[in-house]
């Protein structure tokens, strides 16, 4: 097992803060470089229902990503036609409730977090508030790197106020 | 003063009447006013007009295969439960209390046999009949239920898995009411008789853009997808957007119903398959089950694009459910929920043929959800184009100016589309694009549902 000492916090929690800032800078490319080669990003779709378990209807997603789709994404916001992120949002996201487990060994974390984005998009006066919670699998090197290797995202809304998911989370 | 001021100022059936007059006399010239975009008058109208009066989509009768089995839609802006009672059959419900108007169902789906409002507790069984109240006897002893049970949609019919209602106690059967439309949804989702079905809910999303806007574009707008959706060309998952609009046919249905075609064989070589389908899903097929005619336009111009009136479209192409891997074609059905002027919510089903095994299944949502969802590749640019007619709409400038949206693509002396006089199908065959044939006969319908139901 991978116990949770005081350095393998503070190595995950630098590890969110500097995706963070990665993100909100646009830095995409170098944010592709934390991912694993066979990272899984994914949003599951969510439904209001009664008892939790029956809030994520059982192979539903808006997103489900390896990193093919990941890059190809990349690629298109690299075009003149990018539209939806035309010129890109000005986002700032804070990353707290930062919880860790250990999982199946091997340096490998679940990381618990919530996620306020804060997105304003072209010229508008509106700004739209995206609120999820994530799970991560973080999985640390024995050189002390770490590296996102599947990140799932809860929304907290079933009907999404933003027009699109054209950011990360 | 401001009483004075008040009066002077001309009421709403005059103002609705002015914005469908103006409409009338720019819609024969192929123009669209600006004015019926994001106007609260024509919204509130609309809802009148159009949803409580058209047949509505509500969603498939497999979304709720058990008896008990319910879940919240809407018609127009109303909440509605659709529910299946315990004689299987299927009832839309409106979704508030008749005692105070607490709503009784808070959640998108569940199961119950009957509904109990959280307030003071009356109790309706999921057809709707007024069942009971606490303290019956002593409180309602006099209380006739046949009055009391939830409001219930006149008409509820169900074609090929999909569930539709109608408010208009006068509404025509759904056959009549889709017409030729039903005979190219047969060619859609008729291929096999296990029919199909949507792998899970729909994602939701909310769009600030008008939901004709929505509607009229999936009706046939090739024209903006070399533009609109250049991205997914350059970056290379989707190709032939180049000469898309040379291979097209607009299908125009009356009704407001419309649908786009495309000759596959002509853009990309000629395959054998419908729709590009792959072999595996291809052998499925039992193109006799429809009619020669239908036969004909699946394999040579089949529709990629369309739009039942009001608000229900759907989508079919094919793209890969991961870069590198092979294609798959992906059938998406979407719904532009009006939710106020000038903004709606973009509801989204991927669909799957239910002889589909599990992979070919998980390749179509992949690929569906990668084009077409909140997070879609194509669909986030749409997102952000349909702003601007609801903008434009409240711009002061624009409506002093009385500006129209222009809408004459293909018309006479504007470019090269044609009535196929030759066409023996429903409503009318128009080639090659770019044409607009469409949108306006969409716009048209639309005016007409406006001005005969409002007299």
């Amino acid at each position: 097992m991978s116990a949770i000492t005081p350095d393998v916090e503070f190595a995950i929690r630098q590890f969110l803060g500097h995706e963070a800032m990665l993100l909100d800078n646009g830095r995409l490319e170098d944010w592709v470089g934390l991912l694993a080669e066979e990272i899984l990003y994914e949003i599951p779709l969510r439904i209001s229902a009664r008892k939790r378990e029956d809030e994520f209807p059982k192979g539903a997603f808006r997103m489900h990503e390896d990193m093919a789709m990941i890059r190809k994404r990349l690629e298109r916001m690299g075009t003149s036609e990018n539209w939806a992120e035309d010129p890109a949002s000005r986002t700032v996201r804070t990353v707290g409730s930062i919880f860790v487990e250990e999982d199946k060994g091997n340096g490998l974390y679940r990381v618990h977090s919530a996620l306020s984005l804060y997105r304003q998009r072209a010229i508008d006066r509106a700004y739209e508030w995206i609120p999820a919670r994530r799970i991560d699998r973080i999985r640390i090197d024995a050189e002390g790197k770490c590296r996102l290797v599947r990140r799932t995202i809860i929304l907290a809304e079933t009907i999404l106020q933003t027009p699109n998911l054209a950011v990360f989370l | 003063m401001v009483m004075h001021a008040a009066q002077s100022r001309p009421g709403i059936s005059e103002r609705l009447d002015d914005i469908l007059a103006r409409t009338r006399g720019e819609l024969d010239r192929g123009l669209v006013p600006v004015n019926i975009f994001a106007n609260a008058d024509i919204f509130d109208a609309e809802m009148e007009r159009i949803f409580a009066k058209s047949w509505v989509f509500l969603g498939f009768e497999s979304e709720i295969p058990d008896k008990g089995d319910f879940m919240q839609r809407r018609i127009g802006r109303d909440s509605v439960i659709v529910t299946r009672d315990a004689k299987n059959e299927i009832h839309v419900l409106a979704n508030f209390c008749r005692h105070r108007g607490t709503k009784l169902c808070q959640t998108d789906v569940g199961n119950q046999s009957h509904f109990r409002c959280p307030y003071h507790g009356w109790v309706f069984k999921n057809n709707g009949d007024w069942i009971g109240a606490p303290d019956k006897s002593k409180a309602y002893k006099g209380l006739d239920p046949k009055d009391w049970g939830l409001l219930k949609a006149p008409h509820v019919e169900s074609f090929l898995g999909m569930i539709f209602a109608s408010l208009d106690p006068d509404a025509p059967t759904l056959m009549d009411y889709l017409g030729g439309a039903a005979w190219f949804m047969r060619g859609l989702m008729d291929l096999h008789p296990g029919g199909m079905s949507p792998m899970g809910p729909p994602d939701r999303y909310k769009v600030r853009g008008d939901w004709k806007t929505g509607s009229e574009n999936f009706g046939g707008d090739g024209y903006h997808v070399g533009v609109a959706h250049g991205s997914v060309q350059t970056i290379q998952l989707a190709q032939g957007f180049d000469v898309l609009n040379n291979y097209s046919t607009h299908y125009v249905i009356p009704g407001g119903h419309s649908f786009l075609g495309h000759d596959f064989d002509s853009m990309f070589g000629p395959d054998g398959h419908v729709w590009y389908y792959p072999p595996d899903i291809q052998q499925h097929f039992d193109l006799d089950r429809i009619d020669p005619l239908l036969q004909d336009v699946v394999k040579k111009n089949p529709p990629i694009v369309g739009t039942i009136f009001p608000n229900l479209s759907f989508l079919r192409f094919f793209g890969p459910p991961s870069p590198g891997k092979p294609p798959a074609v992906y059938t998406s059905w979407r719904q532009w929920q009006p939710s106020g002027p000038g903004e709606m919510e973009l509801w989204s089903w991927q669909l799957k043929w239910n002889f589909m095994d599990e992979q070919q299944a998980a390749d179509s949502y992949a690929a569906g959800q990668f084009g077409f969802s909140s997070a879609g590749i194509f669909e986030q640019d749409d997102t952000v184009v349909w702003e601007g007619a609801p903008e434009a709409a409240r711009s002061v400038w624009a409506r002093k100016e009385n500006i129209s949206f222009n809408m004459q693509m293909g018309m006479d002396g504007m470019g090269q589309q044609t009535l196929d006089e030759s066409w023996e199908g429903p409503g009318e065959a128009w080639r090659p694009g770019p044409g607009e044939p469409s949108q306006r006969a969409f716009y048209q319908h639309w005016l007409s549902q406006m001005v005969e139901t409002g007299k």
